[in-house]
C-alpha cells in the first residue's frame, strides 16, 4: 500500500471505526490485512448461498466418537 | 531429596501424597525452594503465593490425616497462566493495562482444580493478552526456556512452559487460540493438550477469540496431562459453549497401546519448509509407532487447509480488536508493538472477509475429516517446522519479517484451532541446537482419549518425556 492508500485508510478508520490512527500506525497492519483479505476471498470463492456458521458446531458433534454420543448425559 | 520430589511426575506425587508416603507440606516446600532458586533466572513467576500455598498444604495433610474424602490432585502444587481469574486476586494477563485488575469471579478451570485438591502456588507470566507464539513480552517480563535461556519458550503460555519444564511445579493451565499451549510445550519439552473447542469451560478465563479459545493442561507426561484434563473438562452452567457430551475416563485405557491404530501422515501442508533435522526426528517417531503395531497411512489434505493459518490469524485479530477496542483507542502506547499491530489488523479487515472465514469452517472441517478420519484414527504432523530459535532484538519489532516468522511458527498449530480439533504435543527428541523437538497428534472432535493412548504408547517406547533440563 502506498502513502495515499494509508491516508485514505486513516480517514476511513476515523469515520467508520471512530479511531484516530496515524499513517505510521496503520502501515504494517494494513499490508497484512490486505493480504489476509485476498487469501480468504479466494478460498471463499463459490461458497454455498445456504451456508450457516452454526453448522460448524453441529459437525464437531456429528464427528465425535459414537460411544460418547450413545452414553448420553453430561459429566 | 528436594529435587527428587520435584522431579516426580504429577500422578506419582499425587499418589504419594494420597498414600501418605510424602506430605503435601514436604512437596510444597520442595517446589517453593526450587522456585526460589530457579524462578528469577527463568522469569516465569508473576506473583508467588507462598503463604497461601503453605496454609493449603498444611490443611491438605490435616484433612488426609482426618480421613476426609480427597480429590485426585489432593495437596499437589500447580500454578497457572496469569489469565485464569480468581476472585479477589490480581490477574494481570501479561499486560500493563490489566496489571491491577482484580476479578470478582473465579474461573471454572481453577475452581475444578481447587475441588480436586490442587494447590495454586503462583500466577505465571505470559505473552501480553495471550497474543503471541514466541513467548516474547514487550511490556512485562519474558520467561526464559530452561533448556537454554537464550531460546524461545514459545507462547503464549510461556511461563507455564518454563515453570513445568524446570520442575518448579507439576502442571499448569495454558490457553490455546492459535498454538499457545502446544508451542510452549514443544519449545520446553512438555506434553500439551489443546482440547476440542467446547470441551473445557472458558468461564473466568481472559478472552482473546471466542471462536478459537481453548483451555488445556501442560505437563511433563501424558498421564499427568490426562489427569488434569479429566479434572477440568465437561459441561458448565456458566459457559453455554461447553459441549454436553460426557467426559470419558482418559486414564482408563491409556496403556492400551497402538496395535491396529491407523495413523495418518499428511502429504501436504504440514511439512512445508521443514528443517531436515526436525523432519528426521518427526519421521523417526512414525517408525516407533509402526514397530508398536500402528498402521501408517499417507493422506492428501484438501487444498483449503493452506488458508486456515490465515483465517485463524484474521479471526483472532477481529475478535481480539473488538474486545480491546477502547483500550487500543485510548491507551495505544500501553501495548507492546507487536500486540497493538496485530490487534489493529482487525480494524482494517472487511466484515465480509471475517464472516467468510467463520462461515467456511464447516465445509473445510468436513473436507478435512473426509480426507483423514475416514481412513485413520489420528493425524500425525510436525509441531514446529524449525529448530527452536533464539530470542533476538528483532523480537520487539512488528515488521513484516517478524510477522512472517510468527506465521511460520504457527504453521502446524493454527489449522487445528480453525478446525476446532484436539491436538496433543508429544516430545520426540532434540535438534542440533540442544532444544526439544515434538510432533503433534490430532484427533476427531472430543476424542482426546485416543490421543492420550497414542501419546502414552510413544512415551513408553522412548526416553524423551522424562528428560529434564540441567538447570
Amino acid at each position: 500500500m502506498d502513502n495515499s492508500d494509508n491516508t485514505f485508510l486513516c480517514h476511513w478508520l476515523a469515520r467508520f471505526q471512530g479511531l484516530d490512527m496515524t499513517e505510521a500506525q496503520v502501515s504494517e497492519p494494513a499490508k497484512t490485512a490486505a493480504a489476509f483479505a485476498n487469501t480468504i476471498g479466494k478460498t471463499a470463492e463459490g461458497m454455498a448461498f445456504d451456508t450457516d456458521p452454526a453448522a460448524f458446531n453441529k459437525l464437531l458433534h456429528d464427528l465425535a466418537p459414537k460411544e460418547l454420543k450413545s452414553s448420553g448425559g453430561a459429566k | 531429596m528436594s529435587d527428587q520430589i520435584t522431579s516426580l511426575p504429577l500422578v506419582e506425587v499425587a499418589d504419594a501424597i494420597a498414600k501418605r508416603k510424602l506430605s503435601s507440606v514436604e512437596v510444597t516446600e520442595a517446589c517453593l525452594s526450587r522456585m526460589d532458586k530457579q524462578g528469577p533466572t527463568l522469569n516465569c513467576v508473576a506473583e508467588l503465593h507462598a503463604d497461601q500455598a503453605r496454609d493449603g498444604a498444611k490443611k491438605a495433610d490435616k484433612d488426609l490425616a482426618g480421613g476426609k474424602d480427597i480429590g485426585p490432585l489432593h495437596g499437589v502444587p500447580l500454578a497457572h497462566k496469569d489469565m485464569y481469574y480468581r476472585k479477589g486476586r490480581v490477574s494481570g494477563c501479561g499486560s500493563k493495562i490489566r496489571a491491577d485488575f482484580v476479578p470478582d469471579q473465579t474461573s471454572t478451570a481453577l475452581a475444578r482444580l481447587d475441588d480436586a485438591g490442587a494447590l495454586d502456588l503462583a500466577r505465571l507470566n505470559m505473552v501480553e493478552f495471550a497474543l503471541g507464539v514466541t513467548g516474547h513480552n514487550d511490556v512485562m517480563p519474558t520467561p526464559r526456556n530452561p533448556w537454554n535461556t537464550e531460546h524461545f519458550t514459545g507462547g503464549s503460555s510461556s511461563g507455564s512452559g518454563a515453570a513445568v519444564a524446570a520442575r518448579l511445579i507439576y502442571g499448569a493451565l495454558g490457553s490455546d487460540t492459535g498454538g499457545s499451549i502446544r508451542l510452549p510445550a514443544a519449545c520446553c519439552g512438555l506434553v500439551g493438550m489443546k482440547p476440542t473447542l467446547g470441551r473445557v469451560s472458558r468461564f473466568g478465563a481472559m478472552p482473546l477469540s471466542h471462536s478459537l479459545d481453548t483451555v488445556g493442561p501442560m505437563t511433563r507426561t501424558t498421564k499427568d496431562n490426562a489427569l488434569m484434563l479429566q479434572t477440568i473438562a465437561g459441561a458448565d452452567g456458566n459457559d453455554p459453549n461447553v459441549s454436553p457430551l460426557p467426559v470419558p475416563d482418559y486414564l482408563e485405557e491409556i496403556e492400551g497401546g497402538v496395535k491396529g491404530l491407523r495413523i495418518a501422515v499428511p502429504n501436504t501442508h504440514f511439512y512445508d519448509g521443514i528443517d531436515s533435522g526436525v523432519e528426521d526426528l518427526v519421521r523417526t517417531s512414525l517408525k516407533v509407532y509402526e514397530a508398536a503395531g500402528a498402521e501408517i497411512i499417507f493422506v492428501d489434505l484438501p487444498e483449503s487447509i493452506k488458508a486456515t493459518n490465515t483465517m485463524t490469524s484474521l479471526m483472532t485479530a477481529v475478535e481480539g480488536s473488538t474486545l480491546h477496542y477502547e483500550w487500543l483507542r485510548d491507551r495505544y502506547e500501553d501495548y507492546g508493538a507487536q500486540t497493538r499491530t496485530r490487534f489493529s489488523l482487525g480494524f482494517m479487515t472487511p466484515a465480509v472477509r471475517y464472516h467468510q472465514a467463520i462461515s467456511m469452517r464447516a465445509r473445510i472441517l468436513s473436507d478435512f475429516a473426509a480426507a483423514v478420519f475416514e481412513k485413520a484414527d489420528v493425524l500425525h504432523t510436525p509441531m514446529i517446522n524449525m529448530p527452536i530459535p533464539k530470542y533476538s532484538p528483532d523480537d520487539t519489532l512488528a515488521n513484516q519479517n517478524f510477522l512472517e516468522l510468527i506465521a511460520k511458527i504457527g504453521h502446524c498449530t493454527r489449522p487445528i484451532n480453525y478446525l476446532g480439533l484436539p491436538g496433543l504435543n508429544v516430545p520426540c527428541g532434540f535438534t542440533d541446537n540442544g532444544l526439544p523437538c515434538s510432533f503433534q497428534l490430532v484427533g476427531r472432535p472430543f476424542d482426546e482419549k485416543t490421543l492420550y493412548r497414542a501419546g502414552f504408547a510413544y512415551e513408553r517406547e522412548t526416553k524423551w518425556t522424562g528428560m529434564a533440563p540441567d538447570i
